[in-house]
């Protein structure tokens, strides 16, 4: 595997935080973020919009393989270089129970979690970005 | 040269070379697992084996040598047995329990050098066939 394409809720401040962090760690493979209900997405991987990927994220290899739920985010963790031992560690039967419980609640309750945590979803980030007036660079280099 | 002393003669003469056997065989039988560990580096694997030997050596010398003494005197020969007995039972599970341990973490050791490489842990919930 080369690429990870992860098939995300930008409408929500945890998942825009999820990867925000994903993308700053060190990674054995490169992860992808398509917003799971777009078109790019639909075109990538036929039927995502019947899978329910926004109650249990999906994520698709660029082999075509892809999984859901308590799996996707122990691929996830696994593509990282400082936690993919964690991954293996996870997938342990015994863990498994937590693992999915602890999803599921994630899941289930994430735009409860961001508003709590006061987290922005990607067009509230944008919409902040823009709205700052910055100063024109001196060679004109920056265009507004 | 009283009971006690024949018995510590003994302790130490039997007590010692026990160690050094045990050693020996981890030392030997334990270097592929290391060498696995590591990758097939086979230096790194003797170094650390090395090492791992030196370890076993001073902990266990030195348990030996502080279970060595007896509380009360020794009475003769039927003594000299039960004494015995009771230390080299103590010192032999003392060295079954390092040996398991030392197979416990090279175990550890290994599958976590088959991590490095290995696909993620769970199987996929399915494939998308690829148009040719």
């Amino acid at each position: 595997m080369k690429t990870l394409t992860i098939f995300y809720d930008p409408r929500c401040g945890l998942c825009t935080k999820f990867r925000a962090w994903l993308e700053a760690q060190p990674k054995r493979v490169g992860v992808e973020f398509l917003a799971y209900d777009s078109a790019e997405a639909n075109a990538r991987f036929p039927g995502l919009a019947e899978m329910g990927a926004d109650r249990e994220v999906v994520v698709l290899a660029d082999d075509g393989r892809w999984w859901q739920g308590g799996a996707a985010w122990l691929t996830c963790l696994w593509t990282t270089a400082r936690y993919y031992e964690w991954s293996f560690r996870l997938a342990a039967p015994v863990f498994q129970p937590l693992v999915r419980t602890a999803v599921h609640l994630l899941s289930e309750n994430r735009l409860t979690l961001s508003s709590l945590m006061n987290l922005k979803t990607d067009s509230e980030l944008a919409d902040a970005l823009s709205a700052v007036a910055g100063a024109p660079c001196e060679d004109g280099a920056c265009r507004k | 040269m009283n009971a006690t002393v024949t018995t510590y003669g003994l302790y130490l003469l039997i007590a010692l070379p026990l160690t050094v056997w045990v050693a020996h065989n981890l030392f030997r039988n334990g270097r592929i697992f290391l060498v696995d560990c590591f990758h097939g580096n086979e230096s790194l694997a003797d170094s650390v084996n090395q090492l791992l030997r030196m370890g076993f050596y001073l902990i266990n010398f030195g348990f030996v040598a502080l279970y060595l003494k007896l509380a009360d005197e020794v009475q003769e020969v039927r003594g000299v047995f039960e004494a015995l007995s009771g230390k080299l039972g103590v010192v032999l599970l003392v060295l079954g329990g390092m040996h398991f341990f030392n197979l416990l973490v090279f175990t550890k050791l290994r599958k976590r050098a088959t991590w490095q490489q290995a696909p993620p842990p769970l199987p996929p919930a399915g494939t998308i066939l690829k148009e040719a």
